[in-house]
């Protein structure tokens, strides 16, 4: 997503290191995800390049994974840094 | 075949189950609706063009392939492949059916008139119309010879479900039907004898006089004898043998003129002109042309 991009340019953010994301009502989207480490239906934990993002909720399930971007579809509570 | 569109889905054990997400994703296979299953248990759809990618990823004991299903497309293909028998069943049924519309596979003749039944039946057969053949597009020419039976004053052929319904009604208020028996029209043999009501006196082959009842004008209800009115024909052939005047042409003409058709005409030159011989036909009925 272009949008990232511009968004980390205008906060000066580094860009394409730790995972980016976004969290509306329904769900959340994650980019730059190397790989993920838990999965559950109460708690996901990605790692990216730098740093890892734990997702805490309920009923969640992935929408989809590829080429590094999650869409995680569920009641996200909380979202944490590591 | 396998059907390359839609969706497949997976169910997998394992202890890491988010490997399994990674090692695909690495794969550039993109992986859709993950859940948890069970503690080490979960499901994901991929695309049907990346199945046999997931099979040689997945290969190894760490991966259990507990279930692989299609989604949308892809199971209705699976469906339809498991039940092809069914499907070719009913479509075989479709087809008889169709066709079956198109012929005749019964014919019912009913209304007041039924009981010209096996002369309607003729009729419809000399048309072409019979059991398992096509129905007839057009029934006015089949309409009009029923039409013409006597006393016959409607007639309607439709056809429905493979069944062929001829409706004919008779008028009771037309001339009055000839009663008394049918009698023979000349001395022979009979050749032709078609009874719709009466009972018949004789039998093809029999000689007859000219005069005598060929068909009575009762029928046996059970063992009672009830008066009826007589729908019969016959035809009885007898020897001709006569001498007609002038040439031998004119004598032939002259016979054809008397006696109608003449099997196995022969002259012979005699006195007075010339003699011909041969087998005659005479055509009688009651109540029936």
């Amino acid at each position: 997503m272009e949008l990232f991009k511009e968004i980390s340019r205008s906060l000066k953010a580094e860009t394409g290191a730790g995972v980016s994301f976004t969290v509306l009502e329904g769900g959340g989207y994650f980019q730059n995800v190397k790989r993920i480490e838990e999965f559950s239906s109460e708690t996901i934990l990605l790692r990216g390049k730098k740093g890892k993002v734990r997702l805490i909720g309920r009923d969640l399930s992935l929408s989809k994974y590829y080429a590094g971007d999650v869409a995680v579809l569920g009641e996200i509570l909380k979202v944490e840094r590591e | 075949m396998k059907m390359n569109f839609g969706k497949v889905a997976f169910t997998v054990t394992s202890l890491s189950c988010g490997r399994v997400m990674d090692k695909l994703a690495k794969e550039g296979i993109a992986v859709f609706s993950v859940r948890k299953r069970g503690k080490n248990t979960i499901s994901f759809c991929v695309a049907a063009k990346d199945r046999e990618k997931v099979f040689a990823i997945l290969r190894g004991s760490c991966y259990n392939i507990d279930k692989v299903r299609g989604r949308g497309l892809n199971l209705f293909y699976e469906k339809c492949k498991n039940a092809m028998g069914l499907l070719l069943g009913a479509l075989l049924f479709c087809l008889i059916v169709l066709y079956s519309e198109t012929r005749v596979l019964k014919i019912d003749v009913v209304g007041s008139g039924a009981y010209f039944e096996p002369r309607i039946l003729e009729l419809l057969e000399e048309s072409g119309v019979k059991r398992f053949s096509r129905v007839p597009a057009d029934c006015a020419a089949i309409s009009s010879s029923i039409l013409a039976l006597p006393r016959v004053s409607y007639c309607s052929i439709g056809a429905k479900g493979g069944v062929l319904t001829v409706e004919v009604r008779v008028s009771e208020e037309s001339e009055t039907a000839l009663s008394g028996p049918l009698r023979s029209p000349a001395t022979g043999t009979v050749e032709e004898i078609f009874v719709l009501r009466g009972t018949a006196a004789v039998k093809v082959g029999d000689e007859v006089e000219e005069g005598q009842v060929l068909v009575e004008n009762f029928s046996l209800f059970g063992e009672e004898k009830r008066e009826v009115l007589v729908i019969a024909r016959v035809t009885v052939s007898f020897p001709v043998s006569e001498t007609f005047e002038g040439s031998e042409e004119q004598a032939k003409l002259s016979a054809y003129l008397k006696y109608g058709t003449i099997e196995g005409i022969k002259t012979e030159a005699a006195e007075g002109g010339f003699l011909v011989t041969g087998k005659a036909y005479q055509r009688a009925a009651v109540n029936l042309s």
